[in-house]
Parts: C-alpha cells; sequence; structure tokens
C-alpha cells in the first residue's frame, strides 16, 4: 500500500466512522461508553492498517475490530480485582467525550437490548439497524449464515418480548 | 414452523433475504396462514422498531479526537496501539510497553515449566509468538490451572502464575485466562480443561519493558489473540465466584464439571 492509498483508506474509514459510533452505542447501551471503545478500535484500526487486504470489505473489518475491542474490554472489567476496575472505570469515564457530544440512546431501547445476549445484540444491530445482509453479518462475525439467522430470530423475539413488558408499543 | 415453511424462511423474506421461486413459495405460505402472517408482521415491525430507535445518530457530527486520530496517527510497525495504551494516555495506573523479544519470552517459558507447548499456526505478525498445545498432566502450570480462584497468584518455578478469570462455555468445559510474569516478561493464555487435562488454546508471550519492574500485560494483539479464542469459545461473562469454587472442586456442587 502506498501513501495515497494509505490516504484513500484513512478517509474511507473516517466516513465510516458514524456508524462505528452507532454499532458501538448499541452494544455498549451508554454513549460516552461507546464512543470510548470506537476511539480504541481505531487506534488499533490505524495501528494494524498495513495489514488490511485491498479489496476486502472496509466495513466488514472495522465492525469486527469494534466488536472485538468491546468484549475484550468487558472481560478486562469483569476479571480485574476491585480496585483496578475502580480505577478502569475511572479513567473509562473520566476522559471520554463531552456528554453533549456523546450519542445517547432510548431508555427502553436500552433496557431491551439489555436483555439480549452478546452474540444476539451484535446480530441485530448489523442486520437490523446498519442494514448489514445476512452473508455481511456473517463475515462480521466470523459464524455461518444460518448462525446469524438462528441468532436474529431468537433476538427478536426476546427484543419485542422485553419492549412489550416495558409497556413500550412498538 | 407450518409446513415446509420455517420462521427462519420467514424472517428472511421480511428481511429481503429471499429472491426469486423461494420468495414466492414463501409469500404464498404466508398469504394462505394467518399465523406465518403475524410472524411475517413481528420481523418487520422488529425491524421498524430498531431502525427507528437509532434514527438520526448518523447525521451528529464525528468528534475531532477521532477524525484526527485516523488521518494524522503514524501507523509504525510493531507499535502498541490499544485498549491499554489508550487507557495509558487517560492516567491509569497500569500501562506497559512491549518489546518483541520472544527469546527472552522463552526463556519465561522455560522457567515456567510449560512443558509440551507447540508453536502454533497463528503468530501475530510482530509481538512474540504463539503457542498452544496439551499440557502434562503433572505440570505446575496444570496444578495452578486447576487450583488457582480468579484474581490470585501461585508461584511456579520462579514465575508469578495469575488466574485472571474462569468462564464456563457451552457443553459446560471449562476454560481459564491466566497470565504469567517473571521480571517484567510474561505471556497471557487460555486453557479449557479436557479428558486429559488442560489445553491450551493460545498462549501469546511477551516482555513488557515497564519501569516498576511489574510485569503489566500485553500487547493489544496478545490479548485480541486471547479475545479471539474466547470469542469462538463463546466465552463473554466469566463465572461467579461461588460457581468457580464448585468448579475448581473447593466447594461441593453436583451439578457442576
Amino acid at each position: 500500500m502506498d501513501i495515497q492509498e494509505e490516504k484513500a483508506l484513512r478517509l474511507q474509514i473516517v466516513a465510516l466512522i458514524p456508524r462505528l459510533r452507532r454499532f458501538a452505542l448499541g452494544l455498549t447501551r451508554n454513549g460516552p461508553e461507546a464512543d470510548d471503545v470506537v476511539q480504541m478500535a481505531l487506534e488499533r484500526a490505524i495501528s494494524k492498517i498495513h495489514q488490511f487486504q485491498p479489496g476486502t470489505r472496509l466495513e466488514a473489518w472495522l465492525f469486527r475490530i469494534v466488536r472485538t475491542t468491546w468484549l475484550d474490554d468487558r472481560r478486562r472489567m469483569s476479571r480485574r480485582p476491585a480496585e483496578s476496575n475502580e480505577d478502569a472505570v475511572n479513567g473509562f469515564a473520566g476522559d471520554s467525550l463531552p456528554q453533549t457530544d456523546a450519542l445517547d440512546l432510548r431508555a427502553d431501547l436500552a433496557r431491551a437490548l439489555g436483555t439480549l445476549t452478546e452474540d444476539q445484540r451484535a446480530v441485530v444491530l448489523l442486520v437490523l439497524v446498519d442494514g448489514l445482509s445476512y452473508d455481511e453479518a456473517s463475515e462480521v462475525l466470523s459464524v455461518p449464515t444460518g448462525t446469524i439467522m438462528s441468532r436474529l430470530s431468537r433476538a427478536r423475539t426476546a427484543l419485542m418480548q422485553a419492549l412489550s413488558e416495558q409497556g413500550v408499543r412498538p | 414452523m407450518t409446513g415446509k415453511i420455517t420462521d427462519e424462511m420467514v424472517m428472511a423474506l421480511a428481511d429481503g433475504e429471499l429472491h426469486g421461486p423461494e420468495a414466492e413459495l414463501v409469500r404464498e405460505a404466508i398469504a394462505a396462514s394467518s399465523t406465518l402472517q403475524d410472524q411475517f408482521d413481528r420481523y418487520q415491525e422488529s425491524r421498524r422498531v430498531l431502525s427507528s430507535g437509532f434514527e438520526g445518530l448518523l447525521d451528529r457530527p464525528v468528534p475531532e479526537d477521532m477524525r484526527k486520530l485516523v488521518l494524522e496517527q503514524t501507523a509504525p510497525g510493531g507499535a502498541v496501539v490499544s485498549l491499554e495504551a489508550a487507557r495509558v494516555r487517560r492516567g491509569r495506573l497500569f500501562g506497559f510497553n512491549f518489546l518483541s523479544q520472544a527469546a527472552a519470552a522463552a526463556v519465561l517459558l522455560g522457567a515456567a515449566a510449560l512443558g509440551g507447548y507447540q508453536m502454533g499456526q497463528n503468530e501475530p505478525a510482530t509481538d512474540g509468538f504463539v503457542l498452544a498445545g496439551l499440557l502434562p498432566q503433572d505440570s505446575p502450570i496444570s496444578a495452578a490451572l486447576s487450583a488457582a480462584p480468579a484474581g490470585t497468584s501461585i508461584e511456579v518455578g520462579g514465575t508469578e502464575f495469575l488466574a485472571v478469570a474462569t468462564y464456563e462455555i457451552a457443553e459446560g468445559q471449562v476454560c481459564r485466562e491466566f497470565e504469567l510474569s517473571r521480571d517484567g516478561s510474561g505471556a497471557v493464555g487460555l486453557a479449557c480443561r479436557v479428558d486429559a487435562g488442560w489445553q491450551v488454546e493460545v498462549a501469546a508471550l511477551n516482555v513488557t519493558g515497564s519501569t516498576t519492574g511489574q510485569f503489566l500485560p500485553a500487547s493489544a494483539d496478545a490479548f485480541e489473540l486471547v479475545g479471539t479464542a474466547l470469542d469462538a469459545k463463546g466465552a463473554y461473562e466469566t463465572v461467579a465466584p461461588d460457581q468457580e469454587a464448585c468448579i475448581l472442586g473447593s466447594e461441593a456442587c453436583a451439578d457442576l464439571p
């Protein structure tokens, strides 16, 4: 990849940031945390930019990095000793973007998404929110299309049930 | 399912994923069945609810920090640019500098009595190397994996073994994430219990350059390797301490592996 190609690739990544932020918001259900995840994912992406294979789907690559970053972060948060968790949480929130810049999510939808498993949440966001096809979601999540479909079907049922229980009439 | 029409076929039609004769077949079935029609309507409704719930977010301005990061940050080979590094910049307690000194890490490996490792196939491009394999049952690491509760350390041949987390995945298999450290060098890994003992799914070795001499784990790539292995196992949530105690056998527990 020469300099011009890399520059063009970086511009494409910038253009995808809004979608990455929206995806991360759905995963985290918290605007400032979502932006932290995206920021860290972008750092990872740039650090590996020379590993990106031209001709492959950039958005799939970036969605995958965002999800991996989020999962890694969740795991690290959950397994560190309590005092370290506190530092991490403080560090996480303290340097987030200003609240006014962060995205926000309707509370009922955030709660409903919270009833889903991580796998279900990711597939719902990719297919129903971002509009990826089943095959594209399969590429991002590295699972067969049939698995995407079964997760998506169960997730939708659970999601509508959760919204209904909150008195939300879709 | 009604006849040969499954829920997933109905969903695929609602999502625009079916075309041609197959789509027509499902359409006809839906037209003839109020049950399938209800399913179809629910799938469409869930799509509408989700998309409307996230409406307008793409129009929000991109934070300048993110834009500058992508456009201006250099990507030197082997640099550590990671979640952890980001937090270091935020003034967190933890920090590390990753050095690609696989040879030194191999010393650690030997010192930790990690016999039985074999070179893996998925070596990270620039960072350390990856190892995996079945641990001998009499390995001290096997013993540590079987005994140390998450968050606790055991000294193994001059190397500190830290049990990071325990996961119970589908089919009841138990997997444990661990770190090894000695003199600022370290490894992170994932081992899963099998009939023959502990199988190391992946272990990424590295050497840190911590000025404190404390092992401060590992590069983003190392964590990604472990994270990828955890994802592949479907291990997303750590088990609770009481459940872990059952798993490790320190408390009676009839229904855990």
